[in-house]
């Protein structure tokens, strides 16, 4: 009896240890945040970076304030790496103000900031669907191609304004998965060099196809020792994972 | 009135009946002093003498009243140790009825209490006693008494008893048990580190229990009454051997923290521990009487006292933390940056020897952005080996307005013991810095339209036309969106498909009749395996059951044969297969049904093998 009691106590010891370190860690952590924050805010932006560098998971407000601090120091395609890094899980509010801030620099660059239909629209998805979780969306989006085949299979009259409706709902929330699907499925990088170039295989010695413009945006599609495959402008080739960020 | 007459009336026969009692031994003594008469010569006086003292003694015999010392054990003693218990005895003999508890002169001068009353009573006469525990606390001699009592309208009046109380001697030898060994010493210690202190500081009390017998059983341990002091928790018994005046002994130590709370002279008393020892075995029914658990005696032993001399706290303006040798004091905050309204831990620690337990948590000098609230304490040794202790203060500390604050170093006063004087400890100034909460900054952001959902404390300028600090934000990685597996969403999706292509690929490639013709045939193959080489009779029912699955129900039994010529026919066969084939039937229908050589049992079994094969290519 003593002997079982004398165990649980030195459990419960060593669980209220755990907690405590966790709670212990998880303040430091906070610290660092606040510590990063408020040299930015005394514009002392290598030691706010320091800060934040040293947090061991970096949440979005981390990030986006990481980018802020690659913006003032004038490293704008970091800026934009982080910046993009903190859209994921942002607010509608948040992604509308990283775009606007990646509107900004892409201004400063004298690049073209005018979006596609389907950016907008994709844009739009996003910030429609963003307090529904993905897992939500994939039963709607089963639910409603279910129903049609069975009413496809049923002939009943009400099928056509049904069948029609529920077309439009797989068709708005495919869209947003696909988005989704892309997302997860699909790595991209920011050339973060002035002199960069794509060649046709992972070393030097291949001839280049094209060069790569600075702050913009590829797609990773493999990666080897010091070089990543990636597409960029209908262009399939290598370049050096020196010269790009990813994201 | 009529009680007190009763009473008078009582006391007063009883009187009458003892002295008719005492007058009737007298008259009977005088009698035979008659009777003695006859003897002659010299012996005659010598008689009468004591016939006269006898007779003398019954007419003085009365209540008398009598006082003695003994020590715990009941042995009668004049000497006793200074703070140890002795007991005070007064014992009224020849008493009738109820006695009251006599009065004894200077005793209210000692530590007493009286533990127990014993009356027995013979005759109607009783004997009663009346037992004291006192404790002297100063050697010296000293006496007590007379103890007096009124009983019977009649004035009793003990002796005066004198004590010696003497100064402890290290080692009291065992008495009380002659058949016990000799050797055997067992001794209580009490002693402490220092016996001149000033109030509240630090005394460390031990009380040890010497013993050599490893038999004996240590059953109770009585620690001092610490009238005056402060005691913090007693340890647990520690054993060890220790070597007194070159005798080797086993000890078990006590050891407690006490603080004096006033001046003054104090006299720690005398602890006790009660003791068990085997008993011998060369008694008659000793064995017997183990059954019972009497083989053991059972003893009490006492310590020496301790005399403590606490002197006041010198004067001082302002307020003493503790008294002790102390090293340092620090200070320390966690984080050292934290939001409006969170907490931040302030650790204050202390380090020394002294009253570190009585210590109570300090006031802290706080700027008025900043708030606190006592949180616990704790002691922990420091683990040098030095003795040293160390005491951590925690505080709550909540930030009530932004910006940077600076939190005063804290002072520690203390006595310091060794060199008498008042000393004072710093703590080192902290700096912590309280952000705006998230909701300072939401509010903020309705009044900067452009900051939005963030708000920046410094100005935006030209150059900065991006939004500001994302405070508000979570600065830990947020859980993405939860979605059911990639994989398993494209299966899902594809499912209703099956249940469409499903009759189709049975349409295409699982006609049920092709299907179930394949099966019949394997079937039978099967079977006839199984019947080979003898059992020819089953050969034709085989061959009708696979015919049946077939044709169905468009041929009748009967007509299997034709069914299957037909069909030769159509599948250009000659014309002699068609007749091998009826002469195939022929002989398994009679195989059937009528008798067949034993040679051709194992060659119609054969041929049935080859026409179902046959027949599975036609039909």
């Amino acid at each position: 009896m003593a002997k079982s009691l004398g165990k649980n106590y030195m459990i419960i010891r060593a669980l209220l240890l755990v907690m405590v370190s966790t709670v212990l860690c998880a303040g430091n952590e906070e610290e660092l945040f606040l510590r990063g924050n408020k040299y930015y805010q005394q514009h002392d932006y290598d030691n706010a970076l320091i800060s934040y560098e040293l947090l061991q998971a970096k949440g979005r407000a981390v990030l986006y304030n990481m980018g802020n601090c690659y913006y003032h120091k004038n490293d704008y395609p970091q800026a934009l790496a982080y910046w993009t890094r903190a859209q994921s899980g942002a607010t509608n509010q948040e992604l509308l103000t990283i775009e606007r801030n990646k509107q900004h620099i892409l201004k400063k660059l004298g690049k073209s900031v005018t979006k596609t239909f389907m950016q907008k629209v994709i844009e739009l998805l996003q910030s429609t669907t963003f307090y529904i979780s993905l897992f939500c969306l994939q039963i709607l989006f089963l639910l409603c191609w279910y129903f049609i085949l069975f009413l496809a299979c049923r002939r009943s009259r009400v099928k056509k304004r049904v069948v029609g409706l529920l077309c439009i709902i797989i068709l708005l929330v495919g869209a947003t998965l696909r988005v989704e699907y892309n997302k997860q499925n699909t790595s991209s990088a920011i050339v973060t060099s002035q002199q960069a170039f794509v060649f046709a295989g992972p070393d030097k010695g291949f001839h280049s196809l094209c060069p790569l413009a600075y702050a913009d945006t590829v797609v990773i599609k493999e990666k080897r020792e010091g070089w990543y495959k990636i597409g960029y402008t209908g262009i399939i080739g290598w370049v050096e994972a020196g010269v790009i960020q990813i994201v | 009135m009529v009680v007190k007459m009763g009473r008078i009336v009582g006391n007063l026969k009883t009187f009458i009946m003892a002295r008719t009692v005492m007058f009737s031994f007298f008259i009977y003594f005088l009698a035979l002093g008659e009777t003695l008469q006859q003897v002659q010569g010299e012996r005659r006086g010598v008689l009468r003498l004591l016939i006269g003292l006898l007779a003398m003694s019954v007419f003085f015999l009365d209540a008398g009243i009598h006082m003695q010392v003994c020590t715990s054990d009941g042995v009668r003693c004049e000497s006793v140790k200074a703070g140890q218990p002795f007991l005070v005895e007064v014992i009224i003999d020849k008493v009738q009825g109820s006695i009251p508890a006599p009065t004894i002169q200077g005793l209210d001068r000692f530590v007493a209490k009286r533990t127990g009353m014993y009356m027995s009573s013979i005759n109607g006469l009783s004997t009663t006693k009346y037992t004291y525990q006192v404790r002297i606390d100063e050697p010296g001699t000293y006496s007590i008494g007379p103890a007096q009592l009124t009983h019977q309208q009649q004035d009793l009046t003990s002796n005066v008893v004198t004590v010696c109380v003497g100064k402890d001697c290290p080692t009291t030898k065992q008495h009380g048990s002659s058949q016990a060994n000799p050797e055997l010493k067992v001794f209580l210690r009490l002693a402490v580190d220092t016996d001149h202190v000033v109030v509240g500081q630090k005394i460390v009390g031990k009380l040890r229990f010497y013993y050599q017998d490893q038999q004996l059983n240590l059953s109770h341990i009585g620690l001092p009454e610490l009238v005056g002091f402060d005691v913090k928790e007693v340890s647990k018994p520690v054993g060890g051997t220790e070597n007194c005046n070159g005798t080797m002994y086993r000890y078990a130590q006590w050891e407690w923290d006490m603080y004096p709370t006033k001046a003054g002279e104090y006299i720690i008393p005398a602890g006790n521990a009660d003791y068990e020892l085997p008993a011998q075995d060369n008694q008659f029914m000793g064995g017997f009487f183990m059954f019972i658990n009497t083989r053991v005696d059972r003893k009490r032993v006492y310590s020496n006292a301790a005399k403590i001399t606490v002197d006041p706290l010198p004067h001082y303006n302002g307020k003493v933390d503790a008294i002790g040798t102390f090293e340092s004091i620090t200070a320390e905050i966690k984080p050292g940056v934290a939001k409006e309204g969170e907490g931040m831990v302030l650790s204050l620690e202390i380090e020394g020897k002294g009253n570190l337990q009585s210590i109570v948590p300090p006031s802290l000098i706080m700027p008025s952005g900043l708030k606190y609230y006592d949180s616990n304490s704790a002691v922990t040794d420091v683990g040098d080996g030095s003795g040293m202790q160390k005491k951590r203060f925690e505080f709550i500390v909540q930030g009530l307005q932004p910006g940077d604050w600076q939190i005063p170093s804290q002072s520690f006063t203390y006595f310091d013991c060794k060199k008498h004087q008042y000393k004072t400890l710093q703590s080192a100034p902290l700096v912590v810095s309280i952000m705006p909460s998230a909701q300072t900054y939401r509010t903020a952001s309705v009044v900067d339209s452009f900051t939005d959902e963030f708000a920046d404390v410094a100005p935006v300028s030209d150059s900065e036309s991006i939004a500001g600090l994302n405070a508000a934000g979570p600065w830990y990685p947020v859980s993405e969106r939860k979605s059911l597996p990639w994989w398993m969403f494209h299966i899902l999706i594809a499912m209703p498909f099956l249940y469409v292509c499903y009759p189709l690929t049975v349409k295409r490639f699982g006609s049920t009749a092709r299907a179930k013709k394949r099966k019949g045939f394997a079937d039978a193959r099967k079977k006839i395996k199984q019947c080979m080489p003898t059992d020819e009779k089953s050969l034709y029912a085989i061959f009708n059951e696979c015919l049946a699955i077939c044709f169905g129900d468009t041929v009748a039994d009967e007509s299997f044969c034709k069914a299957v010529e037909s069909r030769m026919a159509l599948s250009g066969s000659s014309e002699k297969e068609c007749a091998d084939w009826n002469d195939f039937y022929s002989q398994i229908t009679r195989a059937a049904y009528g008798a067949c050589g034993d040679g051709k049992k194992n060659e119609l079994c054969r041929m049935a093998e080859e026409w179902l094969n046959r027949l599975e290519k036609i039909i």
